[in-house]
This record gives C-alpha cells, structure tokens and sequence, in this order.
C-alpha cells in the first residue's frame, strides 16, 4: 500500500459518490439494480487506489506496461457499455413517447368528433 | 367509393387552404395531421371543415402517416388517400389512383414522379438517388415500382386493415415508406404506380434533408431485415 495524493483524491472520491447513491436509493431517485451496479465500481475505485499492487497480475496477464493504461482502458470499456446501454433505453422511451403522444392526439380527437356529434344531435 | 384523403403538416399555412378547399369540393373527406405546427395551420384546417388530429409536438412525418393511418381505418372509406400538404402533389390527379386501383386490383396504389411528365427537372439529388432506392426496395420485396418514395399514395382500406397491426411494429417509423413496403410485401399485399405531375411548391420549405434522409432509409431497411418479426412471416395475419 502507498499513499500518494491522487489515492487518496480517489478514496475520498468514491466515498463521497457512495453516500451521493446511498441518498439516492433513500429519495428513491436512482433504482436499486443501477445503484448496486455503481456502488460496486465506486468500491472497485476506492480499492484499487488504495492497492494498485492488487492490478500488477492481471497487468502482467494482458503484457501491459503501465498501471494507468489498464486503468484508462477499463474507464473506456465502462464508459462505452453505459452509453450503448443508455443509448438503447433512449431509442425505447423516445419511441414510447412517440407512440403515447399519437395516441393521446387520436383520443382527442375522438372525443371532440363523438361532443361534435353530440351537439349536432 | 368513399374516399378520404389523408394529410400531414407541418408549418404549411401558407399551403394548406387551397389544398384542403380543393379536396373539399371533389367531395372527399379529409384528415389532417398537424405535426406541431406553430404557424396556425391546425386553425386554418379546421375552419375549412377537415378533421384535424394535433400532435402535441413534433414527431416526424413518418409518424404523422401512422397517425393519419388509424384514423382513417376508423372513418367510413373505401380508399385512403395520402398526399402531402406542401401543395406539390394535385387533388386532381386522385381519380388517376382510384381507376388504376379499380382497373388493377391492386391493394395500394403509388404515384411515380419518374412516369410523370416533369420528371427532367427534378433536382440532381432526386434523379440521382431515388432510382436506386427504389432498385433497393424492389430487389427486396419483389414489386416493381418507378417511384418508392413518393408520399402520393392510395390504399384500399379493407387491405390496410387487414395489416393494421404492423402500423404498430414499425421500428424506423420517421423512414417509412421503406419499412412499410418491406412488411406489406412480406404480408402479401399488391402494388402498382402511376404517373403523377409534381407541382412547385409555391411558399415554405421542405424539411427532409435528402442525405440525411437516405441514410435513415438504410437504416430502416436493414433494422427491418434483422427483425425477428419480420423473418417469420405472418401466419396470423387479421382477416379483413
């Protein structure tokens, strides 16, 4: 273990981020599954700046030289699964939205045609 | 025959009075799709006696077809009509549709700009681009059409019932027409064209960026291609 500035940055980061998710699952402004899912990578961070010796084999493993490229690439793997992810769920709800707003403009438009007949009669 | 003529609109003020008053006195019905227009067009539509459906915001053309669609298959018609409501497609030209439906039997019916008399001075991108779009789409569903993307259509409504339910499993539904001939075909469902005189458009602009527009095209074809529900076909199809 070796403290150096950026660990602890890092350390006190991720706590802070736990306690912001933590509030979050008590507001009940994020869902359970995604706070899990960045809780355990906050954990991930927190560790792995307090023990990067920890990443040495699996460095060794992918023949990389540099602790920091591992790290960078990891972030980007990450990062590209929760954009594809948020991506997809953004096509769905646009679609659904598309889909409610048509039918919410076909109601209207039957309910004002059955007043119009109504007053005709 | 009844026949009622569907129409989809965004900022067309300028535009849609003298189309709508046109429709009005050949005596068919009218439906307007206002696509969240902010210029009044609902308003002028509605005092000129069209039935208008608002989109509370705006969605994209493909979707305002969809919405005139089951609208239309819920009116007492025998023919649905889609044109639209730049002014650049003739009321005129409607019986042309409905005796080459009558003449053919054919479940839909499609303008071609390319049979039409004004064909030459078509803008480059259009003659450029649209024959092999149209190849595609032929290639694809087996028609033979000149003219895939023109949105001067006419449908018999019994047909269009009859595949109701894939207006709702459109996957790419700002790109439609391509998507719909894919699912139509696949359902069985016949096409023949005929030659249209496109007008200019007198006020206004179009909002379709033609590259951009080709690219969504692509787009719609190969996500219907890939689509589960689209390889198998439809065994369950609704009886008319």
């Amino acid at each position: 273990m070796k403290i150096t500035p950026l660990s602890i940055f890092f350390t006190f980061f991720a706590v802070f981020m736990i306690f912001v998710i933590l509030s979050g699952i008590k507001k009940e402004t994020i869902g359970l599954r995604s706070a899990l899912m960045w809780v355990c990578l906050m954990l991930g961070i927190g560790f792995f700046s307090l023990f990067p010796e920890c990443l040495d084999g699996v460095i060794r493993f992918f023949r990389m030289k540099e602790r920091m490229i591992f790290i960078l690439l990891t972030a980007v793997f990450v990062l590209l699964a929760l954009i594809f992810n948020l991506n997809a769920k953004h096509e769905r709800l646009q679609r659904d939205l598309a889909k409610t707003i048509q039918e919410l403009a076909l109601i209207k438009y039957r309910l004002d045609k059955e007043k119009k007949g109504q007053e005709a009669s | 025959m009844k026949v009622i003529v569907t129409l989809t609109a965004l900022n067309e003020a300028q535009n849609i009075g003298p189309l709508i008053t046109t429709i009005m006195e050949k005596g068919y019905g009218c439906i307007l799709v206002d696509d969240g227009s902010t210029d009044g067009t609902p308003q002028i539509a509605t005092s000129l006696g069209a039935s208008v459906i608002s989109h509370s915001t705006n969605l994209g053309q493909g979707y305002a077809v969809l919405t005139s669609f089951k609208a239309a298959l819920k009116e007492d018609c025998d023919i649905i009509i889609e044109m639209d409501a730049d002014g650049q497609h003739n009321p005129d030209q409607i019986p042309l549709f409905i005796e080459k439906m009558r003449e053919t039997g054919s479940d839909i019916v499609v303008g071609s700009r390319i049979l039409g008399s004004n064909y030459e001075n078509a803008p480059f991108f259009r003659k450029t681009f649209l024959p092999h779009f149209t190849w595609i789409i032929n290639s694809l569903t087996g028609y033979h059409m000149t003219d895939s993307m023109c949105g001067f259509r006419a449908f018999k409504k019994e047909s269009l019932l009859r595949v109701g339910h894939l207006l709702d499993d459109m996957l790419e539904p700002q790109y439609l027409a391509a998507e719909m001939f894919l699912r139509f075909a696949k359902a069985g469902l016949t096409i023949t064209d005929v030659p249209i005189h496109l007008k200019e458009r007198t006020s206004g602009k179009s909002y379709k960026g033609l590259a951009r527009y080709g690219f969504g095209v692509m787009k719609a074809i190969t996500r219907v291609l890939v689509d589960k529900s689209y390889r198998k076909s439809y065994r369950n199809l609704r009886q008319p």
